[in-house]
């Protein structure tokens, strides 16, 4: 008869996988800890509150048009690729024959691994220089749409590639139109997955710096709410480039723009956890 | 058990319909899944499909209400005469097609939207007046005995409803939009023996008001609900007639099967 007791080295082996899983977690969350203390630490000198309510003077003075200019920017993205990234999902899980689908598929994560310098470039040669619009909103914000298009399409492809397919079926032997089923029925249930997928798309927008150095420059002054011709502020570029100066007080606003951004991040990823825990239940 | 499936007003005001299957075959690649397949279905009647798995039975429902659409390399060939008009000849609406011969699906396929919901959308689609819908929906949730159970959570999600409930709900949400046929695909298989019996005795209510296609792996169901009885064997109609003629006496392959009960 086998025994019922398990051996020795079974519970070392379990042991040993379960000791490194949670090491590993451990480091990670040590890690995330090591990031948020710099950042803290760093920034603190700057802080007070005038650091939101104020734009930057030279190397000095407050946040402010670069936290509007970022959520600006952010808004524009967003927008954008809501719209592209959500059609082209909903068109290669819905109707594209299964060649484009694949195609797409294929391009959208080639797309996702080209270095976001180069979309920069692409950006500048085109929306500033060929199309004329100047350093601007809508260029950076096209820049940073393309950019982060792959995570749209993707999330997009596969909550509508999750719906069951015999609820589909059902559907269209009820004599539903392929239009009607996608907003009938595939829309509603693949909503999260379409709200994870901007959310995400809208976090690396935020967070780039590249693309924005060429296509959106950098101002003193709040947005202008321009479209074309006017710079935009954003954080990442204070991060980049008071971090170089010589001055305590440039190298702690860095820190203070970097912190912002990651509280924005994370306060938006947060609500979106929050609205799918609220939905789980 | 009866006694709940009083008949739905709107069904049944128009004799119902037949429908002449015709040298209907069907391939999926290289692969032959029915083939040369002629059969009457008499208005009203209620006829069943048997056969073992694989033999094409769910293939033949498909091409009723051409669910084969748009499905990468299969092709339809051969004729489906419904109310003179070829459902395979050109300028077809299959929407329209698909609103008058209805489906019901082996397991249960509620949307997951409230019960009322799961009825009055494809009212809507089909462009009921939104001043009928109400009645529609109660009217279709009477015939299939379902009423006097969700009367009072209408609004509630259909998902909650049990197995056979949900079926059930899947077999007014067809009626709903008054089909002249309804294609049912092995509609109990997945049930318990009780909710099974239900789903029987609602097969048998519909007799003379709707034309059924039952699809079933039970020979006893079979035998017990229909009229009409077909046996299907690899992609081959082995014979079609009248169901207790058909246990009487049959070719032999067919006798075969039907003794030998149920088994794949």
């Amino acid at each position: 008869m086998r025994r019922l007791r398990v051996g020795l080295s079974r519970r070392l082996k379990s042991g040993l996988w379960r000791g490194v899983s949670v090491t590993a977690a451990m480091a990670m969350i040590a890690l995330l800890g090591l990031i948020f203390w710099t950042v803290i630490k760093g920034s603190l000198p700057a802080w007070s509150w005038s650091v939101l309510t104020t734009p930057t003077q030279g190397l000095a003075g407050g946040l402010e048009n670069a936290i509007v200019g970022t959520l600006w920017l952010g808004l524009l993205t967003m927008l954008g690729v809501a719209i592209a990234g959500i059609a082209t999902g909903i068109y290669a899980a819905v109707y594209a024959p299964l060649w484009a689908r694949e195609s797409i598929l294929f391009i959208s994560d080639v797309l996702s691994g080209v270095p976001s310098i180069v979309f920069g470039y692409v950006g500048y040669l085109a929306f500033v220089v060929a199309f004329g619009w100047g350093f601007s909103a809508l260029a950076a914000a096209l820049t940073l749409t393309m950019l982060s298009l792959p995570y749209m399409v993707r999330n997009t492809y596969q909550s509508f590639a999750k719906v069951p397919i015999h609820l589909i079926d059902s559907a269209r032997a009820l004599g539903f139109s392929r239009a009607r089923t996608i907003w009938s029925l595939m829309w509603p249930s693949s909503w999260g997955g379409m709200a994870a997928g901007s959310i995400l798309a809208l976090s690396v927008a935020m967070g780039e710096t590249a693309p924005l150095i060429y296509t959106a420059e950098w101002s003193q002054n709040l947005p202008s709410w321009d479209l074309t011709h006017h710079s935009v502020a954003y954080l990442t570029y204070v991060v980049w480039t008071f971090i170089q100066e010589p001055y305590p007080q440039a190298n702690a606003l860095a820190y203070m723009a970097g912190l912002v951004l990651m509280l924005v991040i994370g306060a938006v990823s947060f609500g979106a956890r929050v609205r799918e825990f609220g939905r789980a239940r | 058990m009866n006694q709940v499936l009083e008949l739905d007003p709107y069904v049944g005001e128009t004799p119902a319909v037949g429908l002449r299957i015709e040298e209907i075959s069907v391939r999926v690649g290289k692969h032959m899944v029915l083939e040369g397949v002629s059969m009457d279905l008499p208005g009203g009647k209620i006829s069943a499909l048997v056969g073992p798995s694989g033999s094409g039975k769910s293939s033949l429902l498909r091409v009723l209400n051409r669910l084969w659409d748009g499905i990468p390399r299969a092709r339809v060939e051969g004729a489906v005469w419904y109310q003179g008009v070829n459902l395979y000849g050109r300028g077809v609406d299959v929407a329209a097609v698909r609103s008058r011969i209805g489906m019901v699906f082996q397991r249960p396929t509620p949307f997951p939207k409230s019960i009322v919901q799961n009825i009055s959308l494809p009212l809507a689609v089909h462009g009921y007046p939104r001043s009928e819908i109400a009645d529609r929906v109660q009217a279709s949730l009477k015939t299939v005995g379902l009423w006097d159970e969700v009367a009072n959570r209408l609004g509630t999600s259909a998902l909650a409803l049990s197995g056979g409930q949900q079926q059930r709900l899947c077999i007014a949400r067809a009626l709903a939009i008054q089909p002249d046929i309804l294609l049912m695909d092995e509609p109990a298989s997945a049930l318990d023996p009780k909710s099974r019996g239900r789903i029987d005795d609602l097969i048998l209510s519909l007799r003379d008001a709707v034309t059924v296609l039952l699809v079933t792996h039970h020979l006893e169901e079979a035998e017990r609900v229909s009229d009409r009885l077909g046996v299907l064997m690899d992609g081959r109609l082995q014979a079609f007639g009248p169901t207790q003629e058909l246990f009487r006496s049959a070719p032999e392959k067919v006798a075969q099967y039907l003794r030998h009960g149920s088994g794949n």
